[in-house]
């Protein structure tokens, strides 16, 4: 059995993929209920500070989907397996999706916070710029039809452009000042009170849960069709 | 070490010999980044009062789109006569290659500016160069930064349907940094500022370099199997 097809067997599993979309799902209305209704409100904020609760752990699924395509890029061009491309494109997919509701929702937050959509501040500016370059990501392997040259290319991609992220922050913060609200600044002390902490990791939780699922399905369609086509050339060929 | 520089020599010798022989993409890169120039002035109504505020990033942006033109055509022209197989084939480290484009892409950078500059002088009535060693450097770190990321990304897009637009998509986000660093680092130069505030963002210019050499000269091989 080659790896895709094992890899394709995991994802068919049938107690894991409904394992966690019942998590998932049940952890999300937790997390809805916690963070809109039980948490208390914030010293000094209106309640719009409770689009924080979504707004921390979209960034953080953006930041985990675009280390998946570090990883397995790596693994990629380490290994030559077909199942790390899988996997390198769909966390691509999945980082850009979060990433941009991370846009969204700081966006919405700012409205309300600072008077204004969008501000060139570091971490807003950093989060635009990975979207555009893993967008970019994206549109490269759409732009390459061979299967393994893809592969090559985009893991190639993926490693220059993850090691830049750090340095585009850096530059950005060189760049601009600083006014974003810092929720978490260390483990320890989260300067937050305990009621609000929970709701937090509950709310962490669920999106962790939500990406697992929503990668497990990603994942199963793309080797599918990375399967499909790779049997297709082998026809014509 | 050794085979390799000469392996990379080599393959330098050749592309310089086939521009001077063609001798028409520099001059028309050095219109274009002139262009730029002007249209910027258009754009923001340049006088004494704005000027050396947006100098330094008109210079850049300038170099930055001249460059990207330049690079992208590295690999074009091995690729239209099929020399690139040859290339993959000759018995030579792949990163021979990798240097050779890179250095023949920072002369033609290089010379693109060294026209440029005098003609932004002029224009601008500003001069950039008053410390020139240090501006001169300023250059030469945002150029060799620019120029690895812009080969390796050029050898990536090179193979591609719509390189065209891909080879800017992809390499200027990537360079956003740089951008910020050199223009940061020049325009501290042009308002005569501290030693302190521009030797620290010449550092980190060197630092970017240092970071993405190291990597393009690693990864590059795997694109250049695939060109």
């Amino acid at each position: 059995m080659n790896p895709l097809e094992k890899a394709l067997r995991l994802t068919e599993h049938p107690a894991l993929r409904a394992g966690l979309f019942l998590a998932s799902a049940a952890s999300m209305l937790a997390a809805l209920y916690l963070s809109l209704v039980w948490a208390p409100a914030a010293a000094g904020e209106t309640e719009a500070y409770r689009i924080m609760y979504f707004h921390v752990p979209t960034a953080i699924m953006a930041y985990l989907g675009f280390f998946v395509v570090f990883a397995a890029s790596v693994g990629y061009l380490w290994k030559r397996n077909l199942v790390f491309d899988a996997l390198a494109r769909v966390g691509a997919e999945l980082g850009v999706l979060f990433c941009f509701l991370m846009l969204a929702t700081g966006m919405i937050w700012g409205k309300q916070r600072w008077g204004a959509w969008w501000l060139w501040e570091p971490r807003l500016t950093t989060a635009l710029i990975l979207l555009v370059i893993y967008v970019g990501y994206l549109m490269l392997r759409n732009s390459v039809d061979n299967q393994a040259v893809r592969a090559r290319y985009a893991a190639v991609f993926g490693i220059v452009g993850f090691i830049d992220v750090p340095i585009v922050h850096f530059a950005i913060k060189l760049w601009g000042n600083v006014m974003h609200p810092v929720v978490i600044k260390s483990a320890s002390d989260a300067g937050m009170p305990p009621e609000m902490m929970l709701a937090l990791r509950v709310s962490l939780l669920a999106f962790l849960l939500t990406f697992a699922s929503l990668f497990l399905l990603r994942l199963r369609l793309e080797i599918l069709a990375s399967t499909a086509s790779s049997r297709l050339s082998g026809e014509t060929r | 070490m050794r085979g390799i520089l000469r392996a990379a020599r080599a393959i330098l010798v050749k592309d310089m010999r086939t521009e001077l022989r063609s001798r028409e993409f520099l001059g028309n890169t050095f219109m274009f980044a002139l262009l730029v120039i002007v249209i910027f002035n258009f754009a923001f109504k340049i006088n004494a009062q704005n000027a050396p505020q947006l100098a330094s990033g008109i210079l850049w942006i300038a170099f930055l789109f001249a460059g990207t033109l330049g690079v992208g055509r590295s690999f074009q022209a091995e690729k239209e006569n099929d020399c690139i197989q040859a290339l993959a084939l000759s018995p030579v480290d792949r990163s021979a290659v990798f240097l050779a484009k890179l250095a023949g892409n920072l002369i033609f950078l290089a010379l693109v500016q060294a026209m440029v500059l005098p003609a932004f002088v002029v224009l601008y009535n500003l001069n950039v160069m008053e410390n020139f060693p240090m501006q001169a450097l300023v250059f030469l770190l945002g150029d060799v930064g620019f120029m690895t990321l812009g080969t390796l990304v050029a050898a990536l897009s090179a193979n591609l349907k719509a390189r065209e637009i891909l080879l800017p998509v992809l390499l200027l986000p990537l360079l956003t940094p740089l951008l910020i660093f050199a223009a940061a680092a020049t325009s501290a130069l042009i308002g005569g500022d501290d030693p302190a505030v521009y030797l620290s963002r010449i550092k980190f210019l060197a630092a970017f370099d240092l970071i993405f050499f190291v990597v393009s000269t690693l990864v590059f091989e795997y694109i250049m199997d695939e060109l």
